[in-house]
């Protein structure tokens, strides 16, 4: 408003009580000057409840605006409008996760519990971590099953035939985002029981079957080279208390010299196909099989003889059987 | 200085003069009495020997009506008679009704003039019931002031308390008769102050000391009572008379002087009692003074009277600078009451209101609604048990 | 949104009454044609004297102690609040504006009712007064008197209304004063329309009353007249003069004189009291008699002269108001008097004010929940609160969002 002095410099009157005004409201004469803190002790005793109410509430805003935050992890949030980035250590592609993890049948926002869930239920994923990020996006980290080897595809009637792999501890899986070149240099294992040829059930043959590709390549690559398949025919359903329990190698043809007769088959026994492996790595093959009397065109190499004299115990006995003999 | 008669009564106005007449008879010698007056036939009316009459010329033996300008007009005509008259008194008794207008305009004149000659002038006023009108409460209010400032001690009755002390079915004559009485007493009982025969006798001068300048605030009262511990029961009857002034408003004076009558069985013992009582309520702080007297005639009754006072400041105040006249009034000399006058009057205005003493006063369709409405309308209360 | 997530706010209304001998302050809402008790504050007022203030300093002092008592018990700041004025600084006249309806058909417009209601505004206030409210009276159109004159035909449209005016040097100190607790004044309520809108109901107001409030230091009315407030105005007399003549007659002491007043005081004089003793113990001087008759016939004098005081302003207000002398019957105030404050619990004062108006009169209190304030010195405060709820907006209903949950967690 107009200071006093200007005020008085130009003649105006303070409006009071006695301005000829017309009907000398109040309101218009007296402006309220409402003081923000109270005078006296009283006021000073009000202030300080007020602001010491304030207070209060203000420390009980950041207590729950941090219970918020850590509740956000768990919060729900719809399949299209979060982003998904996804880490994983195998071949699993985004589209897949992200079907896995929002299952078309349930349009209602998941929490990261049952992402983690329907992705884990997947047999290719072998452990997923989901974390939800501040700004809604999803994080997807999955350790896959990696696959040692591959197996006879299962066409369901007129659908597509899908790749199916094997993993490392036996489960098998569809291999979905691996690329040909990966898929095309694994073993295949055949032969498998009927039972287990048709769904996804483990079978103990498998288990032996992964066990054992996932050793040989990790410890003796260039023998799993120039593996083609393994045969379960003879597995019995991996059991290992049989001493004639046992599966085949079959191996790759193209990898052997054509000098000098082939090696088709190698054969394990199940119960100690480890020491076996171990005692193949140390054999020279090649020069086995270029001793002279070595005439068959294949051989196959078979890494114990189980003594009919004596059923139940087997002795590490290599010896190559012409392949023709079977 | 002459011990016949150490007192000089003045009845002055028509109220005064015939009070005074009324009591002449019953007196006791050492009080003279006079009767001022304009009124030529009230004069004559009032059976006192001594009279003066005011105004020969102005009012030509009639009555001031009611305007105190004419009455101190018509006392001051007579300063010469009045001089006369007054001299020789060692205490002087004013008794007059402030409503009227000699009472009002001549009483002040009067004292001003007892105070010249050497005399303590004590004044008994009374005010105008309430309901005779605020126009003159206001003039004696007036005249008021002017006695305060003129007597040494002025002790004001105010009337409406006077209708407390009628019994409930007395006509309103009985009332006037009832301030005679209570009037008589007040004489008796200062005139008993210096009677031969006393247990304590009090000298003359003792007044004096009690009220030594004028202007002094003053208070009197008298009770009565019979049987056992009739002393004590006679200074709280004393003290609960409607005539003294009752309530935080009354405040404390610093001179006392207590009278106690009493029959022959008085001590000394209930005198002390009796004062103590009355110095509870009423301070007398820097002097006390203390009579007694035997009175056989009525052996087993005891009277005590007391007159308090509180002198006005020693020093007074330096009169405050005095206002710029206004202009085109050279020479106007504003007769105002200096602030104590106005303050002790006040203070004397404001026990009628009681707790409201210190506000404003509250007027509703001209009359003052603090004032208890029982003491406006004349109400009599029947007397407690 | 499901329906409970939204949120119905009842307006808060602060309320402030300062009296003669209390002060008073309200927080409530209005729920149901009855006031909820949110918040409380109260403090013997010191500093005024008879309606006046003479010592703002403690004044201010003991109305803010109250105002904090409010907030504490209420458990939130007040910001805003209604006040009351009573008292002789208080004064009201009526102001009638008149328009003749323009246009050729005669027919009355809203333009046209407030042009005639800015007519009634422009007539002067006294000097040195300031206008403090307007309350709306009858509209008269050609004489006739309607509810609402626009959309009807006719020549003469007159708009009246009663105007509360104050005093400016103590309004300004009062504004002040409030201020300085920061607190902003809504608006200012007459205090015994206040009064009247707690202790009498719609159909007293519709048939006529006169509702008087018996404060300590002032007696102020209001008359309603059809639904309308005809007349309000202030008497200077209150409880506080009782006690003075008690104190005056007995020559006792304020709080003993209180005492017997509240105990044994009546408004009506019995002849066949005067043998009756009344015995007064524990005072210093020992115990006290006082004659019944006294007691009464002081306490009745004095009421008696109170509500004829009354009586002739009411008069005289209503001579100014229809130009001629209106004698006060039943037939003009059904309802008759309505008696309230502290001072109307004096024992017999319907008979004294009955004789003395010519009216039937009761004494009435205020309706509430909480049982504290159902006495009638209170009924000045919870009427503001009532009264006030005619200034405020509507309630507001909106979906309730996080703030106002979180708020209304914090609102016990």
């Amino acid at each position: 408003m107009i200071p006093p002095i200007v005020r008085r410099m130009l003649g105006l009157r303070t409006p009071d009580a006695f301005a000829r005004a017309d009907d000398r409201d109040w309101r218009k004469l007296i402006s309220q000057d409402v003081q923000r803190v109270p005078a006296g002790a009283t006021g000073r005793r009000r202030a300080a409840r007020s602001w010491f109410n304030a207070a209060l509430i203000g420390l009980l805003l950041a207590g729950m605006a941090c219970l918020t935050w850590f509740a956000l992890d768990e919060a729900p949030a719809g399949p299209r409008a979060s982003a998904l980035r996804v880490r994983t250590d195998g071949w699993l592609p985004e589209d897949a996760v992200r079907a896995l993890a929002f299952p078309s049948g349930s349009s209602s926002a998941r929490d990261v519990a049952a992402i983690r869930q329907s992705l884990e239920a997947d047999p290719q994923v072998l452990g997923a971590r989901v974390r939800r990020l501040a700004d809604g996006a999803l994080e997807v980290e999955l350790r896959e099953r990696l696959a040692v080897a591959r197996l006879e595809p299962v066409a369901a009637p007129g659908a597509v035939p899908s790749i199916r792999l094997l993993g490392a501890d036996g489960v098998p899986f569809a291999g979905a985002g691996y690329p040909a070149q990966a898929v095309r240099n694994l073993p295949l294992v055949t032969d498998l029981p009927p039972e287990s040829s048709g769904g996804e059930r483990r079978s103990a043959g498998l288990e032996l079957a992964a066990a054992f590709l996932a050793a040989a390549r990790a410890g003796h690559g260039q023998l799993h080279a120039e593996w083609q398949a393994v045969s379960l025919r003879d597995c019995l359903d991996g059991r290992t208390d049989i001493p004639g329990a046992t599966f085949r190698v079959i191996v790759r043809p193209a990898s052997q010299p054509a000098d000098r007769p082939a090696l088709e088959e190698i054969v394990f026994s199940n119960a100690e196909w480890n020491r076996e492996l171990a005692v193949l790595a140390g054999l020279r093959v090649d020069e086995l099989l270029r001793r002279p009397g070595m005439t068959a065109r294949g051989y196959v190499l078979k890494l114990h003889v189980r003594n009919r004299s004596q059923p139940g115990t087997v002795t590490m006995e290599p010896r190559l059987v012409p392949a023709a003999s079977r | 200085m002459s011990p016949a008669a150490p007192i000089l009564l003045v009845g002055v106005g028509g109220a005064g003069s015939s009070l005074v007449g009324r009591l002449a008879g019953s007196l006791p010698g050492t009080v003279r009495c006079l009767a001022v007056d304009a009124d030529a036939a009230a004069l004559a009316a009032s059976g006192v020997a001594d009279q003066v009459q005011l105004g020969r010329s102005s009012l030509r033996g009639l009555g001031a009506g009611g305007e105190t300008r004419l009455g101190s007009d018509a006392a001051e005509a007579e300063t010469a008679e009045l001089r006369r008259r007054l001299a020789g008194a060692p205490v002087v008794v004013l008794v007059a009704g402030l409503g009227g207008g000699i009472g009002g305009g001549a009483t002040p004149v009067l004292a001003a003039l007892a105070a010249e000659a050497g005399a303590t002038v004590l004044a008994l006023a009374t005010l105008p019931f309430s309901h005779e009108g605020e126009r003159r409460l206001a003039s004696a209010r007036d005249a008021l002031v002017a006695l305060h400032r003129a007597a040494h001690g002025t002790v004001v009755l105010r009337n409406d308390a006077l209708l407390q002390l009628a019994p409930a079915s007395a006509p309103v004559s009985e009332l006037f008769a009832e301030t005679g009485r209570w009037i008589s007493a007040a004489i008796e009982a200062i005139s008993g102050f210096f009677a031969e025969g006393a247990l304590l006798p009090l000298d003359p001068g003792a007044l004096r000391s009690l009220l030594p300048a004028p202007g002094s605030r003053a208070a009197f009262s008298t009770g009565r009572a019979e049987g056992e511990g009739a002393v004590l029961a006679a200074a709280r009857a004393a003290l609960a008379s409607p005539l003294h002034p009752h309530g935080p408003e009354a405040g404390r004076h610093e001179h006392l002087l207590v009278q106690v009558v009493g029959g022959p069985g008085l001590t000394t013992g209930d005198c002390q009692a009796a004062v103590a009582a009355l110095r509870s309520e009423l301070g007398g702080d820097r002097i006390t003074l203390l009579g007694a007297r035997i009175d056989a005639a009525d052996p087993a009754s005891a009277r005590v009277s007391f007159l308090a006072a509180s002198p006005a400041p020693a020093a007074p105040a330096p009169a405050p600078a005095p206002s710029p006249s206004p202009r085109g009034r050279k020479g106007a000399r504003a007769a105002a009451p200096s602030p104590q006058q106005l303050f002790s009057f006040a203070q004397e205005e404001n026990l009628r209101r009681g707790l409201f003493g210190t506000s404003a006063p509250n007027l509703f369709n001209g009359e003052d609604v603090d004032v208890p409405t029982y003491l406006r309308k004349g109400i009599r209360l029947p007397s407690a048990d | 949104m499901s329906k409970r997530r939204t949120v119905p706010l009842p307006p808060r209304i602060a309320a402030v009454d300062i009296g003669t001998a209390k002060t008073v302050v309200l927080v409530g809402q209005v729920v149901d044609r009855s006031v909820r008790l949110l918040g409380f504050g109260e403090r013997r007022t010191e500093g005024v004297v008879k309606g006046v203030v003479e010592d703002l300093e403690r004044l201010t002092e003991c109305v803010h102690g109250a105002v904090a008592d409010a907030e504490a018990s209420a458990g939130f700041t007040l910001r805003n609040v209604y006040a009351s004025v009573n008292g002789p600084q208080v004064d009201g006249e009526r102001v009638k504006g008149i328009l003749t309806v323009p246009g050729r058909d005669r027919r009355v417009t809203v333009a046209d009712s407030l042009g005639a209601a800015a007519s009634a505004r422009r007539i002067e206030p006294p000097p040195g007064r300031m206008t403090l409210l307007y309350m709306a009276q009858p509209t008269l159109l050609d004489g006739r008197q309607v509810a609402n004159p626009v959309g009807m035909t006719g020549e003469r449209l007159e708009t009246s209304f009663w105007r509360v005016t104050h005093e400016e040097g103590s309004l300004r100190q009062r504004i002040g004063m409030l201020n300085g607790m920061s607190l902003e004044i809504n608006e200012f309520l007459l205090g015994s329309h206040a009064s009247a809108c707690a202790v009498a109901g719609e159909g007293d107001k519709r048939t006529g009353c006169l509702v008087l409030d018996l404060g300590a230091g002032t007696t102020s009315w209001i008359l309603h007249y059809r639904g309308h407030i005809l007349c309000a105005g202030c008497v200077p007399v209150g409880g506080e003069h009782v006690t003075n003549d008690l104190c005056s007659a007995l020559r006792v002491r304020r709080d003993v004189a209180e005492d017997i007043k509240l105990k044994f005081a009546s408004a009506v004089h019995h002849p066949d009291d005067a043998n009756k003793t009344i015995v007064k113990e524990g005072l210093p001087g020992g115990e006290l008699q006082f004659n019944r008759a006294t007691i009464n016939l002081v306490a009745s004098v004095r009421v008696r002269e109170l509500l004829e005081q009354v009586r002739q302003d009411v008069a005289g207000r209503l001579r100014q108001i229809f130009g001629r002398d209106v004698d006060l019957t039943p037939a003009f105030l059904p309802s008759g008097v309505i008696l309230t404050g502290g001072a109307s619990q004096l024992a017999e004062l319907p008979v004294a004010a009955g004789e003395v108006f010519g009216l039937p009169a009761r004494c009435a209190i205020p309706a509430t929940e909480a049982a504290q304030l159902r006495r009638p010195e209170y009924a000045c405060v919870l009427g503001l609160v009532a009264a006030a709820l005619v200034n405020e907006a509507p309630p507001r209903r909106r979906p309730a969002g996080f703030w106002d949950i979180l708020r209304n967690l914090f609102r016990s």
